[in-house]
């Protein structure tokens, strides 16, 4: 059986679950790890891991400054703005 | 025939000639919606006044002499993470209540040069995360085959709209099966493009090894046409391909000479006995077209699942950290400090699903674990990608099931994430691997729930699945078949 922290699983995730919560994501995490986990028999040595299906070459742009989205535009979806800026709590004092 | 009836190829031909008005059409489309509508809930917002100003705009530039493009007038639906400069994006997820797309995706802005009419946004799971639409903040899109039973998802609106002869094509986006699944489970044709081959810019992210954008139509040749335009290298994806995009809806062709494998992985068990009748059938139809099926087999197939979970969970545990409450969307404790407002605000407006989606990635990723899951998890996609190498090397094509069920009732499945997760089982060997496939209906069940045939090509092979597909729907009559109203 998967040997699971759900409370750090949380902390990482930036998700707070109650008791009841936790117990039931973490019987489904559980659950999914002990099927997946028949991928631990797979022989893959020497073998390339995959982060991307295709090899895609990388390209190269010049680096110009192009048009971006105004201002105005960027911040309309913020829920709490001041001053032409993200508005978030005090991190600092002062 | 009224103007929403035939093909997306004819109707842009005849608002072309002048022989019928795009705002006829979109006319048709808007009262085909409202009639059918109310049982499916295919959609989660119509863009009815937007859609009728674009059309009337269309054909005064036709009269002013302006050059027609090859979807003129032609009425789109929009699953719900494309983004549409000015109109709502959701996700189906309460953390992006209020957002209005500042950008128009480039798929989209494609479809609009081409003379495109949005029609609405479509329902699906939060995020892609889903096989049913059943986890959407908007609830549930219904089958229109069976409204007690779950469209597939995650693009399950768009293959309902579709299916309900609402729009003749509608996008969607295929992690792991999303278009291809809820096309199979609504009798109409799915295609997921190569991995690049459309960008991905203005998609809204999942999983970005995984992605793809593509369309659900019930034309075979409107269905080329739309990933035609849609395709090709666009300098805002770093992923697009740079590849000549090909005349994907060229003539159908003889299928003389052309080897399809049959997987036997694909035959397994938990595959519904009457959707291995309808494939066996379709296969015996494409070898009566002049195809050779060819036994295959591809034994990495069953470790597909938990690779394609834990990278994509992974992937989206990393895509879904953007969500905190400080540039777009939701926000819960503006009060409190910072860390508590993000946890606040995704602990509020996220779902379930997304959740347990977010946490398995985490685990997997976690220090500690990454080795053993993650990485183990990408090593075994390159083994699936280069099992199915192989066999292309002696295959045009695979021929296989799209899902192993039909449509289930709504609720069936919702409790047990593990089942869910299952009905990916034959699609996503292809988004491991970046290859395209297609889903075209191939039969019904006694109950009268379609079921889709889903066909594989090498990278770029697009023109291979759609050549297949013409030549299978020449022969047979499913895609035709329409729901009861």
């Amino acid at each position: 059986m998967t040997d699971i922290d759900v409370a750090q699983l949380a902390v990482l995730a930036k998700l707070r679950l109650d008791p009841d919560a936790a117990e039931e994501a973490v019987g489904h995490v559980r659950r999914l790890l002990d099927r997946f986990a028949a991928i631990q028999g797979v022989d893959t040595a020497g073998v390339a891991p995959s982060p991307y299906p295709l090899e895609i070459p990388h390209r190269l742009r010049p680096d110009l400054v192009e048009p971006a989205l105004p201002l105005a535009e960027v911040l309309q979806n913020a829920p709490a703005t001041r001053a032409g800026c993200f508005a978030v709590p005090r991190v600092v004092d002062g | 025939m009224s103007a929403a009836d035939g093909t997306a190829r004819a109707t842009a031909a005849a608002v072309a000639d002048g022989s019928l008005r795009a705002v006829d059409v979109v006319e048709a489309s808007l009262e085909r919606i409202a009639a059918r509508e109310p049982q499916v809930g295919a959609f989660v917002e119509v863009f009815a006044d937007a859609a009728r100003r674009r059309a009337e705009q269309l054909d005064a530039e036709r009269r002013k002499g302006s050059p027609p493009g090859p979807l003129a007038g032609v009425p789109i639906a929009i699953k719900d993470n494309l983004l549409l400069r000015g109109h709502r994006t959701s996700c189906g997820s309460r953390i992006l209540d209020g957002f209005t797309a500042p950008y128009t995706a480039t798929a989209v802005q494609r479809l609009l040069d081409a003379g495109a009419v949005p029609i609405g946004r479509t329902n699906m799971d939060e995020f892609g995360m889903g096989s049913s639409t059943e986890h959407s903040c908007f609830g549930p899109t219904r089958n229109p085959f069976d409204p007690a039973c779950i469209p597939g998802g995650s693009s399950g609106g768009s293959a309902a709209a579709v299916a309900a002869r609402m729009v003749a094509i509608a996008l969607g986006s295929d992690t792991g099966g999303s278009i291809r699944q809820p096309a199979a489970m609504c009798g109409v044709a799915g295609l997921k493009p190569t991995y690049g081959r459309v960008s991905r810019f203005g998609l809204v992210a999942y999983a970005s090894s995984l992605d793809t954008v593509g369309a659900c139509a019930t034309d075979l040749g409107d269905l080329a046409l739309v990933t035609r335009v849609m395709s090709g290298v666009d300098p805002r994806d770093a992923t697009s391909l740079d590849h000549a995009v090909a005349d994907f809806d060229a003539p159908p062709s003889s299928l003389e000479g052309m080897r399809i494998g049959v997987p036997s992985e694909y035959f397994a068990e938990g595959l519904d006995p009457a959707v291995e009748q309808a494939v066996r059938a379709a296969l015996d139809t494409l070898a009566a077209a002049g195809a050779e099926p060819v036994a295959v087999s591809l034994p990495h197939t069953e470790f597909a699942i938990p690779a394609y979970y834990l990278i994509a969970t992974a992937e989206a545990s990393s895509n879904l950290a953007r969500y905190d409450g400080v540039r777009f969307g939701a926000r819960s404790g503006g009060d409190a400090d910072l860390e508590e407002m993000y946890t606040r605000t995704r602990t509020e407006h996220f779902g379930a699903e997304v959740q347990r989606r977010i946490l398995l990635g985490c685990f997997g990723l976690q220090r500690g674990h990454a080795e053993q899951w993650y990485g183990k998890a990408l090593a075994v996609r390159t083994l699936i990608r280069d099992e199915l190498a192989a066999v292309f090397a002696r295959c045009d094509a695979l021929a296989t099931p799209t899902s192993p069920v039909v449509a289930f009732a709504l609720g069936d499945r919702l409790t047990d994430p593990l089942a869910m997760y299952l009905c990916d089982t034959l699609t996503v060997p292809a988004s491991l691997a970046g290859i395209p496939a297609l889903s075209v209906p191939c039969g019904f069940s006694t109950a009268g729930l379609p079921i889709g045939l889903q066909l594989m090509a090498p990278p770029l092979g697009e023109p291979t699945l759609l050549r297949i597909g013409t030549a299978f729907q020449s022969a047979t009559d499913f895609h035709r078949r329409e729901p009861a109203p």
